[in-house]
């Protein structure tokens, strides 16, 4: 009896486990069959990526030649177009490759660079139908850089299918770290920046490169060692580095206190104390500070309010949009600002406005502040006036072109509904002082600019109704 | 004549069915905004408020057209950002605020030309994965980095591409991009996409804490917000 009991639990128990073993098994491979499916999947696509890149880059370095050499405005619109697009469709793809870690790219660099400068010479060619001799020898110099980055990346590409690369470097193994296993050099481990990297650079050179990434790596320490263009201005437009606007002369710790705290009175706040809580290292700040749920930043030049959000909660509404206006414009008056109200949206709970400067009728859009009012009671919740104090300045505004003269510019089914002089920002810290004409035309509103001082059509925006207010595109 | 009148009688059937399938239909497909909606209430209204919430990016899960706890959630989170009273049940003033919102942007002449606020919900994400339980100023921040890096040639040019950039942002490596992100960040990401920043022209941050990457702290630092610090 007991020695057949046994048997029967040994039998159940060994088929348990054999079901139990062949479910796993099959579990298993199943898992690992999807696991190759969806490799196989990315994996061709970073391949797409790879070989349209090539492509791109190919017809980049083509249009280039091609831009330098066209004489008639028509062709050197064409080719410089060609080359801005591609430079842009290359970008998408040069970043959609695996990676192994951030940094710069000094290969995205440049060919953001190529197409920024392209679509400024399109512009500059079809309108005065010239580019200067600097512009021409700046445009040379990129596609010099685009030949070496083209064949780089082309003998990259060919490696990448003959010797089987990896898209990326692996870390070294134990073996490596220990000192028993070949090592790899590449570009990364050669560190990122200054002395360093040089020599990494200098290094990566002479081997070739183990993964595609690696690759890269490589091209961008050799093209670090190119002085950077001169016409950076332009083509870096994600800060401010000289502020036009501040007032002279630095102010300390102490003083930036008491400018938060008299800037919070004015907005309603009832005896404010205001800490310093953090020091920051850009030209339109210095000194961070908070109170309750305030934060603050003021200027170290010029001893000004730059930004200040309160991030209290905001409760039920009880205010409209036109209040909401005239809290913001009550507000800007005791802070001493005289500005125009040129756009809202609302936001539901808070409001955004934002308000330009005016000089002798003449709209400043560079010039701008932007406000956030809270409509639950109507105080200011939100202040940003860093546009503002980065490029307010002293303006020569006297027209060369009569309003006439101006209107004679316009598509002839544009029907003028308002009219203005203004000054609207270019790429950087460029303006242009215009026309400013709303109108309609085949059914849309659009806001249209004239050169004020040579006629050109300076830039055409269009005016959308958004459940949230008007939007300018 | 006997064949005739069968066959109006054959249409008279039909007539009253179809008239009788339309009316049933209508009454079951009651348009949203005809009742208050709320916890464990069911049907296509529901589903149709389901989808409108979604689509300004207040998630509720599944959209199945039943009113549970997430979609209350969600109704609040929505309430909440508009100013209203946030109580988690759709009534009149709700439902009239979440159609005309959903509603799409059109031009001078009121043609429909499409929505015109999709980045803002991936960005809001981004911001909520990266930087959720940081002050609101530095989830500002964050979404302001992003946006400095499309002004930046070093990097893609459209918001998409930014985001989803290999090894960019840790939340996109790990998947917590999908996460739902709730109302302060979506805030922040209008508010970064609008222009406000409060970095100074960063486009890097990192957590001291958690950071040993060289290249992190080799950058030039601008300042400090929350846990993160912002650089060049």
């Amino acid at each position: 009896m007991k020695e057949e009991t046994r048997r029967k639990i040994l039998s159940v128990l060994s088929v348990t486990f054999a079901l139990a073993f062949a479910l796993a098994l099959g579990w298993g491979i199943y898992e690992y069959r999807t696991l190759q499916d969806y490799k196989l999947k990315t994996e061709n696509q970073y391949k797409q990526a790879l070989n349209d890149l090539v492509t791109t880059l190919n017809e980049v370095e083509t249009s280039m030649a091609k831009a330098k050499v066209a004489n008639s405005p028509a062709q050197k619109v064409l080719y410089l177009s060609e080359t801005w697009k591609g430079a842009n469709d290359a970008v998408a793809k040069l970043s959609s490759l695996p990676a192994d870690e951030v940094g710069i790219s000094y290969v995205d660099t440049l060919v953001n660079q190529v197409g920024d400068f392209s679509k400024t010479m399109t512009r500059k060619v079809a309108s005065v139908e010239s580019m200067s001799a600097e512009e021409q020898d700046m445009f040379n110099d990129m596609h010099e850089r685009v030949i070496e980055v083209n064949r780089n990346i082309q003998q990259l590409a060919n490696q990448f299918y003959a010797e089987n690369l990896a898209w990326v470097d692996k870390p070294p193994g134990i073996l490596q770290r220990l000192g028993i296993g070949r090592t790899t050099q590449t570009a990364a481990q050669g560190g990122e920046s200054g002395a360093e990297n040089q020599q990494g650079g200098e290094q990566a050179r002479q081997e070739t490169p183990t993964s595609v990434r690696g690759g890269l790596k490589q091209l961008d320490a050799s093209l670090q060692k190119y002085p950077p263009f001169t016409y950076q201005g332009e083509l870096d437009k994600h800060t401010t580095p000289k502020p036009l606007g501040l007032p002279e002369g630095e102010i300390n710790e102490n003083k930036a206190v008491t400018v938060a705290k008299e800037f919070l009175q004015k907005l309603g706040y009832e005896n404010p104390q205001p800490q310093v809580t953090g020091l920051s290292q850009q030209p339109l700040g210095g000194f961070d500070l908070t109170y309750d749920d305030s934060y603050l930043e003021v200027s170290k030049k010029g001893g000004v309010v730059t930004f200040y959000r309160d991030q209290r909660e905001i409760g039920d509404r009880k205010l409209d949009v036109k209040k909401g206006i005239d809290k913001a414009n009550t507000v800007l008056n005791k802070l001493g600002w005289k500005l125009a109200v040129t756009s809202t949206q609302d936001f539901g709970s808070y409001l955004q406005v934002e308000a330009v400067a005016e000089e002798k009728g003449v709209r400043l859009y560079p010039d701008k502040v932007r406000i956030t009012v809270a409509l639950d009671n109507g105080d200011i919740v939100g202040f940003d006036a860093n546009p503002y104090y980065a490029y307010h300045h002293d303006r020569q505004l006297i027209p060369k072109l009569t309003l006439d003269q101006a209107k004679a510019k316009l598509n002839k089914d544009f029907k003028i509904l308002e009219n203005r002089l203004a000054v609207i920002s270019k790429i950087g810290t460029e303006e242009a002082f215009c026309y400013e004409f709303r109108g309609t035309a085949y059914g849309e509103e659009y806001l249209v600019y004239i050169n004020a001082l040579d006629g050109s059509e300076e830039k055409i925006s269009r005016v959308v109704n958004t459940p949230s207010g008007k939007l300018i595109q | 004549m006997q064949a005739d009148r069968s066959e109006k009688r054959l249409f008279r059937i039909m007539a009253v069915s179809l008239a009788l399938c339309l009316a049933l239909s209508a009454a079951g497909h009651a348009a949203l905004g005809d009742r208050t909606l709320s916890q464990g209430s069911k049907g296509a209204e529901v589903k149709d408020l389901q989808k409108r919430l979604t689509q300004l990016g207040y998630q509720v899960g599944k959209v199945d057209g039943i009113y549970g706890k997430s979609t209350a959630a969600a109704v609040t989170r929505f309430q909440k950002d508009r100013g209203l009273k946030a109580d988690g049940i759709a009534g009149e003033k709700t439902i009239k605020e979440l159609i005309r919102l959903t509603g799409e942007s059109t031009t001078s002449s009121g043609k429909k030309v499409g929505y015109k606020n999709s980045d803002v919900q991936l960005l809001a994400r981004c911001i909520y994965s990266e930087g959720r339980g940081e002050p609101y100023i530095g989830q500002v921040a964050i979404g302001a980095c992003v946006m400095n890096r499309l002004k930046h040639p070093s990097f893609p040019n459209t918001i998409a591409g930014i985001i989803y950039q290999p090894q960019a942002f840790s939340a996109v490596a790990d998947g917590q991009i999908n996460l739902q992100p709730d109302e302060t960040a979506i805030k922040a990401a209008r508010e970064a996409m609008s222009g406000s920043d409060p970095t100074g022209g960063a486009i890097y941050y990192f957590n001291p804490a958690k950071t040993k990457n060289k290249f992190m702290w080799s950058r030039p630092q601008i300042k400090k917000i929350g846990k993160h610090i912002f650089t060049r």
